[in-house]
This record gives C-alpha cells, sequence and structure tokens, in this order.
C-alpha cells in the first residue's frame, strides 16, 4: 500500500519518466534474451531455441592456448587505465579549480576536452607521426645525440602498454574531469572560508574540504569503472597494434572479435561477453557493498 | 489544470521524441534496394529483337539486383557502374545493379541470413557461406536452370563443370573469375636505374638479390630528403607463403613423392627463408616498420625514393613507384622504376611465387526470392560467351572513354587511343571505368584466356602484355614461377573444428614470422623460429596438414 501511495503521490513524475523507461526495457533488457546463444551451437538463420551446448563455449575460451596471454593483457591495461586514468582526472579538476585567472582556466579546460572528441583513427595516425621509426620523437632524439639507431616504439611488444595508457589518458582526461568540476562547483564556499578562517593553506583546503566534497563522486565513479575491469579496449588495439605486438595487444575484445564475430562463431562471441558482464557486474556489487560499510557511500 | 495540461504535454513531447529516434528508414538495406536506374522501364518496345551482341530482349526487363559479398566503397561502386547500367538497360532490357558495403562481408551475409532480408541474387559467395546457405534452403540448386538455360555456362566451364556439383548433381553457385590466366601475381622487385647503374649483375638466388640490394643501398644510403633507404620494406599485405616460394614451396608447403604436404614450418626450407629475411634486419637493411606499416605508410615511403628491393604483388610497386613519379617528376625518364624478377635458392626445383587456382574466387548464387531465375541464368549464360566475356569485362563500347569497339557481327577491336595511353601509363582508370563500368557486374565470367581467341582476358590491362616491353620483360622474368594450384584448393567451412585451429595457427604465424624476422641475432631469430613450430605444433599443425593432404588428394583424383 505504501508503494502505491507514494507511486500516485509521484505520478507525474512516473509519467514523465516513463518513455524512458520503455526505452530501456526495450532497448536494453529486451535484447538480453538473445544471450541463451551462449550456451548453444548457434547457427545464424537457425532457431534460437536448438543445439544446446550447455557450458561448452565458456570451456573452450579457458582452453584457448592464447587464453593466459589475453587475460594478462586484458587485466594489465585496465588496471593501469584505471591507476593512471581514474586518478588523473581528479588532479586535473583540483589543479583547474585553483587557477583564479577565469580566462586562462577556460581555456585550459576546453583544450583538455578537445582530444575525446578525436577519433581513435586520428589519434592512431598522430601517434604513428610521432613514434615511429621516422617519427619526430625518434628524430629528435637521434639529433640530440640520445640514440644511434631508431627505437621501435610501435614495433616493440614492451611499449605497447605505456602507449596505449597514454593514449588513453590523453584522450580522457579533460572530458573525465568535467564530473569532478561540477562536484567542486557544488561544495558550499562557506566551508573554504571557514577553513582558511581555521588557518588551512591551499593543499590544507584541498586535502580537508575539496576532496571529502567530491568523496561521493569519486566513490560511486570508482565503483562503476570496476565494472568495465575486463574492458581494455578494442579499437586502440586494432588501430595501434602490430603483428610484432600481438604478445602485448590482444585483449579479450580482439580476440572474440577475431575468432568469435569474424569466423562467425557467434555464440562463443556471446559467451565470452557474458563471462566479462558478469565478472565486471560482480565486481560493482562487492566495491558498492565494501564502499557502503566503510564509507556510508554507495550507488544502490 | 494547467500544472496537469502542461505535464501531458511533456509526456506527449518526450515519448514522440524517443519514438521517432528509435524509428528511422534502414539505410544499409541491400536486400532489395536497387542502386541505380531504379524503375527505369526498359527498352519493351523492341523486346523479342536481338541486339548487336546476339541477346534477344526479353519481353518484360530482366531485373538483377545483386549484393556483391566484398567490402568496398558504395558511391564509388554506383558511380562506376551508373553509365553501365543504363547501357544494359537500354541495349538488353536487363536492369542490373550491384550493392556493396563498406563492412566485412561474412558478417552482412550472416545478417541477411538471421533478418531474410537479402536480394534475389548473391555474388562472391565463398564455399563456406555457399554451406551455410544450402544447408538453410535459402539458396536454389541451378543444374536444372543451367541443363535448360545455360548452354554456354556448361560449354565454356567444360569438363570442369561437374567439379562445380555436389555429391548429389546439384550446383549450388556459378563459378566467377575461373581459369587460367598466365599471368604474375607475386613476384621480388628490383628498382631498375640504380640495378643498371651496377651493371646489372645476374640475380639467380636469393643470396644474389641480398647482394645486389646491399649494394645499392649503399650507393644511395639516403633519399633526397636525406631519409634512410632500405633494401626491404613491408605493409600489411604481406603474403608470407608468397615470400617463401623462392625456397621451392608452393603456397608455404612442402611436397613429398607421395604428395603428402609438409607446412613450411616443419621444413629446412622455411627456417632458411626466416633467416635470410632477418639478415636483411640484422645488417639494418630491412625497414623497421616492415610489420607496422599500413599500405599507405608503405606507399609513401616507396614512392619517396627509400626502398631498393620489394617481395610482393607485382603492381605494388607500379602503383607506388613510377605511376607516382609519372605524375611527381617533371624529368622522369622511364627507366627510373621497378622490374619484377624471380630467383630461386641453390636445391629448389623452381620458384613457385604465383599460385592460380582455377577453379575461380568464389560464386554467384540465386536465392530463394528469385522471382524470375530462368531470366536471370539467360543473362548469366550471356556473360559467359566470350563476346559476353568482353562486354561485361571491358564496358561500353563505341565511347570516347571505352577500351574497345565492337561491331555488329561480332567483330571487334581494341581502342587504339586509350590502348596506347595504357601503355605510356597515362591511362586514368577511375575516370574511364566511371564511364565505360568495365566489370562492375561480374557474376559469372571467367578471369582465364577467353575461348574464342585463347588471347583475351576480362583483365583490360593485361591484354598487352606483349605491347608493353616493362610488362613483357616481367612476363620474361617470373614467367616460370606461376603455377596451376587448383589441386591444393581447401576450404575450411564453419562447422569444420579445424577452422579455428587453422586461425589460431595463421594468426600465430604474423606474430612469430615477424618476430622472428626482427630477431636482434641469428641465434635469437632460429630460437623464434623453433618457438614459432613448437606453438604451432601445439595447436594442431599436424592436424591441418593431414586434412590439407586428404584434400589435395582428392581433387588431384577429381580433376584427374
Amino acid at each position: 500500500m505504501n508503494y502505491l501511495r507514494r507511486f500516485s503521490r509521484e505520478r507525474q513524475i512516473w509519467l514523465l519518466s516513463l518513455p524512458i523507461i520503455l526505452w530501456v526495457l526495450l532497448f536494453a533488457y529486451f535484447p538480453m534474451y538473445g544471450l541463451i546463444i551462449a550456451f548453444q551451437n548457434y547457427i545464424p538463420g537457425q532457431t534460437l531455441f536448438g543445439n544446446w551446448v550447455g557450458f561448452d563455449n565458456f570451456i573452450r575460451f579457458f582452453q584457448e592456448p592464447d587464453f593466459w596471454m589475453i587475460m594478462r593483457n586484458t587485466i594489465v591495461i585496465s588496471l593501469l587505465n584505471l591507476c593512471i586514468g581514474f586518478p588523473a582526472p581528479i588532479i586535473l579538476a583540483l589543479l583547474l579549480n585553483e587557477v583564479k585567472n577565469r580566462a586562462f582556466k577556460k581555456t585550459i579546460q576546453s583544450l583538455s576536452y578537445i582530444p575525446y572528441f578525436i577519433s581513435w583513427v586520428v589519434v592512431a595516425s598522430i601517434l604513428f607521426t610521432l613514434l615511429g621509426s621516422d617519427g619526430i620523437i625518434n628524430d629528435l632524439l637521434q639529433r640530440l645525440g640520445f640514440i644511434q639507431e631508431p627505437i621501435l616504439f610501435l614495433g616493440e611488444g614492451k611499449y605497447f602498454w605505456a602507449i596505449i595508457t597514454s593514449g588513453n589518458l590523453w584522450k580522457e582526461i579533460g572530458f573525465s574531469s568535467i564530473i569532478y568540476l561540477s562536484a567542486i562547483a557544488g561544495i558550499d564556499r562557506e566551508q573554504y572560508e571557514a577553513g582558511r578562517v581555521d588557518g588551512l593553506g591551499r593543499f590544507g583546503l584541498i586535502w580537508h574540504i575539496t576532496l571529502p566534497g567530491i568523496r561521493a563522486t569519486i566513490v560511486l565513479l570508482f565503483i562503476l569503472a570496476l565494472g568495465g575491469i575486463l574492458n581494455a579496449g578494442f579499437e586502440q588495439q586494432l588501430l595501434l597494434g602490430s603483428p610484432t605486438t600481438r604478445d602485448y595487444h590482444e585483449v579479450i575484445d580482439t580476440y572474440v572479435y577475431r575468432f568469435g564475430v569474424q569466423l562467425g562463431n557467434y555464440s562463443y562471441g556471446t559467451a565470452v561477453g557474458l563471462m566479462k558482464s558478469l565478472i565486471g557486474l560482480t565486481l560493482v556489487v562487492l566495491a558498492n557493498r565494501l564502499s557502503k560499510r566503510l564509507m556510508q557511500t554507495s550507488i544502490f | 489544470m494547467k500544472r496537469q495540461a502542461a505535464t501531458l504535454m511533456a509526456i506527449l513531447l518526450s515519448t514522440a521524441l524517443t519514438l521517432s529516434a528509435c524509428s528511422g528508414k534502414n539505410t544499409n538495406n541491400v536486400g532489395s534496394t536497387p542502386q541505380a536506374g531504379e524503375g527505369t522501364p526498359g527498352n519493351t518496345a523492341a523486346a523479342g529483337t536481338v541486339n548487336e551482341f546476339g541477346w534477344e530482349l526479353p519481353a518484360k526487363t530482366t531485373k538483377i539486383h545483386f549484393y556483391q559479398a566484398d567490402q568496398g566503397n558504395p558511391d564509388k561502386i554506383n558511380k562506376k557502374q551508373a553509365a553501365f547500367h543504363t547501357y544494359l538497360l537500354e541495349k538488353f532490357n536487363v536492369d542490373i545493379t550491384r550493392s556493396s558495403l563498406d563492412v566485412d562481408p561474412k558478417e552482412k551475409l550472416n545478417l541477411m541470413l538471421v533478418s531474410g532480408d537479402y536480394p534475389e541474387v548473391i555474388a562472391a559467395m565463398d564455399d563456406s557461406a555457399i554451406s551455410q546457405w544450402k544447408a538453410q534452403g535459402k539458396i536454389m540448386d541451378l543444374a536444372p536452370l543451367v541443363d535448360q538455360y545455360g548452354p554456354n555456362i556448361k560449354k565454356e566451364l567444360g569438363a570442369r563443370y561437374e567439379s562445380y556439383l555436389d555429391e548429389d548433381g546439384k550446383l549450388w553457385g556459378i563459378p566467377r573469375g575461373w581459369g587460367y590466366l598466365p599471368i604474375p601475381d607475386f613476384t621480388a622487385h628490383i628498382r631498375w636505374d640504380w640495378y643498371q647503374e651496377l651493371g646489372a649483375p645476374a640475380i639467380e638466388t636469393p643470396e644474389d638479390y641480398y647482394n645486389v640490394l646491399k649494394q645499392m643501398v649503399a650507393k644511395h644510403p639516403t633519399n633526397a630528403n636525406g631519409e634512410k633507404t632500405y633494401a626491404l620494406s613491408w605493409n600489411s599485405d604481406v603474403n608470407i607463403n608468397n615470400a617463401l616460394g623462392f625456397w621451392g614451396l608452393k603456397d608455404g608447403y612442402k611436397e613429398d613423392a607421395d604428395n603428402n604436404l609438409t607446412h613450411w614450418l616443419n621444413t629446412d626450407e622455411g627456417k632458411q627463408a626466416v633467416l635470410y629475411y632477418n639478415r636483411f634486419f640484422l645488417d639494418g637493411m630491412m625497414d623497421p616498420d616492415a610489420f607496422v606499416n599500413k599500405f599507405d605508410d608503405w606507399r609513401i615511403k616507396f614512392s619517396s625514393e627509400r626502398i631498393a628491393g620489394h617481395i610482393g604483388p607485382w603492381w605494388q610497386s607500379w602503383n607506388a613507384g613510377h605511376e607516382v613519379w609519372l605524375k611527381t617528376d617533371a624529368d622522369y625518364k622511364e627507366d627510373k622504376r621497378y622490374v619484377q624478377i624471380a630467383f630461386k635458392a641453390p636445391g629448389a626445383e623452381k620458384a613457385y611465387l604465383s599460385p592460380k587456382d582455377t577453379h575461380g574466387w568464389n560464386y554467384t548464387v540465386l536465392t530463394d526470392k528469385a522471382q524470375s531465375p530462368e531470366e536471370i541464368i539467360k543473362f548469366l549464360d550471356f556473360m559467359m560467351t566470350p563476346m559476353g566475356t568482353r562486354l561485361l569485362g571491358w564496358g561500353i563500347p563505341n565511347i570516347e572513354d571505352s577500351y574497345w569497339n565492337y561491331e555488329e557481327g561480332g567483330k571487334w577491336s581494341f581502342s587504339e587511343t586509350t590502348k596506347q595511353s595504357l601503355l605510356d601509363g597515362k591511362l586514368d582508370f577511375e575516370k574511364t571505368e566511371a564511364a565505360n563500368g568495365s566489370n562492375s557486374f561480374w557474376l559469372a565470367y571467367p578471369q582465364g584466356l577467353l575461348s574464342d581467341d585463347q588471347k583475351s582476358t576480362a583483365w583490360y590491362d593485361q591484354n598487352f602484355i606483349q605491347d608493353d616491353k616493362w610488362k613483357k620483360l616481367m612476363h620474361e622474368n617470373v614467367g616460370d614461377s606461376i603455377y596451376d594450384s587448383t589441386e591444393r584448393r581447401v576450404s575450411f567451412m564453419n562447422d569444420n573444428p579445424l577452422t579455428i585451429k587453422n586461425q589460431q595457427i595463421e594468426e600465430l604465424i604474423k606474430t612469430g614470422f615477424a618476430k622472428a624476422v626482427m630477431s636482434k641475432s641469428e641465434a635469437e631469430a632460429v630460437k623464434n623460429f623453433d618457438e614459432l613450430r613448437e606453438k604451432a605444433v601445439k595447436i594442431g599443425l599436424a592436424d591441418i596438414e593431414k586434412y590439407r593432404t586428404e584434400q589435395y588428394k582428392k581433387n588431384m583424383a577429381l580433376l584427374k
């Protein structure tokens, strides 16, 4: 009865949300019935309810000869993105917040967003120009006498993780900082004044007022980022990778694309995708529970 | 009241916006949307009459709107086919249009199967797709139609016709690009003017090639911009199997006296080849980006005069070499170009560089949606005649940008103006093909020599090998390295468990070959080669060898 009473009270909000709820049900939940092909040997054009193979597609993935290499690359690239790519926008937002010259602040802020709107195709081409054996970096190092022969930044696997993490960081940092800047903007200015009265310096204000003020946002985004721990990228690897770097660039998504989608093994691709999603969901639930217990902040 | 009305309006507005966002036309529909000349009436007035090509005009316009399972730019395809579509509609009362998309054709075919949205005719279907579509009853058995309406299909295919039938005598597709065309595909290349500077020493072995390239690079260490030159470079199109042909391996396999096939990873020749290419890297003669270059990157390096030799398709050094210099170098001299050459390793029987699968590239099928299959087969039958192949292969005759002239009664000749332009290296293919539409509708005809003169081929520019001194030279140099590989044909179907293994090994080889060639010492190259072999064996290389050998022996028996 309580629910009904509440619904009646909030009916206008519910009615306004109705189209969106329908949209989510139709486009985000309804297609999930297709996940059953993960447990079949599905052949395009044939029925969705036949040829059951149980967990064979999942087992096959774990038995792939390249399984450990793919998992290592996926986890390392994801962790690098998480450890470097997650705090970087927070730091940028804190720094921008400290800039007092409005024109300068706005300019830097706008410039930092631009890379987000550049496609990976263009980014790859920029990286080739910079890091190729005839690229600007090699040219500079050779002219300065630091190296005799060019360094094969894009041709040797050992550089790949650093390059892809830097590329991701460069592309995402500005855009990701927007949300933190808006969270910072929401902090009561009087708190800063009180802090100054109490003798806090710039770093003190950041540490004792700004960071606690945006803690809920940070925790929320961190929990969501954990859900994507197995999403280490796709187009970046396809565009920047080469046969010589495969041992370092092949991740779950590129592997599934090559051996699932391109060979028409949709069941296999779906099984791996489902596995990834389940791991992501589990991590989100665990992190959410932990955060609720330790920080009293959660997303649900 | 006001508040409720406002709420209602807001709901209506958001619903309308959501629904409009969800709707929208499917612009990718290749199943039924003709790309050019939609609805244009044919020449129904002349129905029943026979045109100058001997084609009897059908009473009702024959519609062939087909999807070609190749990846291609739809705008370019439409531009190229527009004029030829109109010509065929007017002269033949055949409304033919082709569509291709810039997406993976395999994915598109699967999507068609799932959605049921596919056209009457599909071209460029491979064996694997045929087996998938056949199993689901989506394509027609063409044998009865060919028996009745395709005398020329049978005549031109001759004895090989039987090889296209399945075990029940059914024909699921008409082959495209079949026949033997003795022109090279894959060769070694050498910068001709630099080679002449050295006095054109004989190149008979890989060692000779290495030494000549080394001298050339020593003489031209940098280009005009001061950039380093290399003996060899590669791009993503590199075909490892062909690059091993100099050691007598056929398409990457060695054959023993009992026709058993051994993969190059399990041969000494394979190891020798890897160490040979590694020497270029160790001596600083291999472009360090050889396995990183995309074709366009490689092309820029090549046309910037930074590469002395090449091992790859014959046309690449034309496209990236003198065809560029002709336009950019005001003082261009014809010796500034690459010439295609072949050589063989000591002990190798021959160099096997260009495998020729005479079975054809793939097939054209008629789906269960075909409304008038008889009429479609009749036109495919016309395409299969030598004159039909000429028309479809060379495009519209008797116009300014024609490749050929045609007179009633079957008399034809090549357009001298266009031919001269081709021989001078000045032919603008994009322009002429947009005007004449050559090879826009390659549904059934051969790429091999035409049966009536044993000289012409549907590839216009390959008809003048003897008139073009550079092509003639190429042919003389590498003609001996072309071989018929039809019997080695093997298809990996989707339901074959070896398909995945094969793909895994292919991927492994791409990485492992690059790693071995780019090794920093010979010992490291040997170690990397051995590791590559071990990994491939672990995945199931022996199963692949066994399967290929079985298929090879089966094909030999079938094609005897």
